[in-house]
């Protein structure tokens, strides 16, 4: 369900790369006052990059934990087996 | 392993921000370039080993490669959407815009739709068998992709700069403290790069042997219940 929603989620953004490419040919006034005038610019790239792999990090820590509980699952599920047996 | 990750990411941040110079055309904003290239060559690794991976799983049927493939898919993916995201902000100060259809960042967007296309096909099947073979032939076909997007530049015309790295890059091109800078990005990037792809393999693998496993116990269960 989880990689679902991930998998929309992409696919916005293609969306919306296909949206840029449309709409990116008008004309655009680039700032040159000095060099530090495109420092949103640099700001925005290294801040995108790091939330990308925090956010794929964070991604493989879920599943990580998920099969940790399904392990705890089923060592509880073994458990009962045997519990069961024993009561027999 | 996260240690050296941890050290090389400090180091290049160090070398991007503090040494390397300012580009005197394009500005502060030529430094997206120390985290760009190294995402866009990187994301260029997964298919070939999606492509050897997958021609392995075709004959072996062996999971194993199959995980490598699926796992190579998923971190290229994000490499992939990475590079295409600091490339559109690298090229709006330095071309006037976000994006434009340039052989080369055309190719690269296909290589992301395949990466995609791999994955939708992936969460389409529940059976593992289909799901791997499948995947396996879709991953062989899109790979060849990803030679369109090396040799895009030396195929058609393009504004895309050209390759700074790799066997077809000029000679020096780069000022020493630049390609200082971009080699210990790369280095940074390439060992997250690698360590992403054996802890997703694992996971991977580690998802399957326990779903395998909870099978056979609901079997058990419920063979003991009927008894």
């Amino acid at each position: 369900m989880r990689n679902w929603y991930m998998i929309r989620m992409l696919v916005s953004f293609g969306v919306f790369i296909i949206f840029l490419g449309a709409t990116g040919t008008t004309d655009v006034v680039i700032s040159d006052n000095g060099p530090e005038a495109n420092l949103p610019f640099l700001f925005a790239a290294f801040a995108i990059a790091w939330l990308g792999f925090i956010v794929y990090a964070w991604y493989l820590a879920s599943q990580h934990s998920r099969l940790r509980q399904d392990l705890a699952n089923m060592q509880n599920q073994l458990t009962d087996i045997q519990n069961s047996i024993n009561n027999q | 392993m996260l240690i050296l990750i941890l050290i090389a990411m400090t180091a290049s941040l160090y070398l991007i921000f503090i040494v390397v110079p300012t580009d005197v055309n394009l500005g502060i904003s030529q430094r997206i370039f120390y985290i760009h290239v190294p995402l866009a060559v990187l994301s260029l690794i997964p298919p070939i080993l999606v492509f050897a991976t997958s021609m392995v799983y075709l004959v072996k049927r062996s999971p194993q490669w199959d995980a490598i493939a699926h796992s190579s898919v998923e971190v290229g993916l994000l490499f992939t959407t990475l590079a295409l995201i600091t490339g559109s902000i690298w090229a709006r100060p330095t071309w006037g815009v976000w994006w434009t259809w340039d052989p080369v960042l055309t190719t690269f967007l296909i290589l992301w739709l395949v990466y995609l296309g791999y994955l939708l096909i992936r969460s389409y099947s529940t059976d593992p068998d289909r799901r791997a073979r499948f995947s396996a032939i879709v991953g062989i076909l899109g790979s060849i992709n990803a030679l369109a997007v090396y040799l895009a530049s030396e195929l058609w015309r393009t504004i895309h700069p050209d390759k700074v790295i790799g066997p077809t890059a000029q000679e020096n091109a780069l000022d020493p403290s630049i390609q200082l800078g971009i080699l210990v990005s790369f280095i940074a990037i390439l060992l997250l790069f690698v360590y992403t792809i054996i802890f997703r393999t694992k996971l991977h693998t580690a998802t399957d042997q326990i779903g395998s496993i909870q099978t056979q116990l609901d079997d058990l269960v419920h063979s003991i219940v009927r008894k």
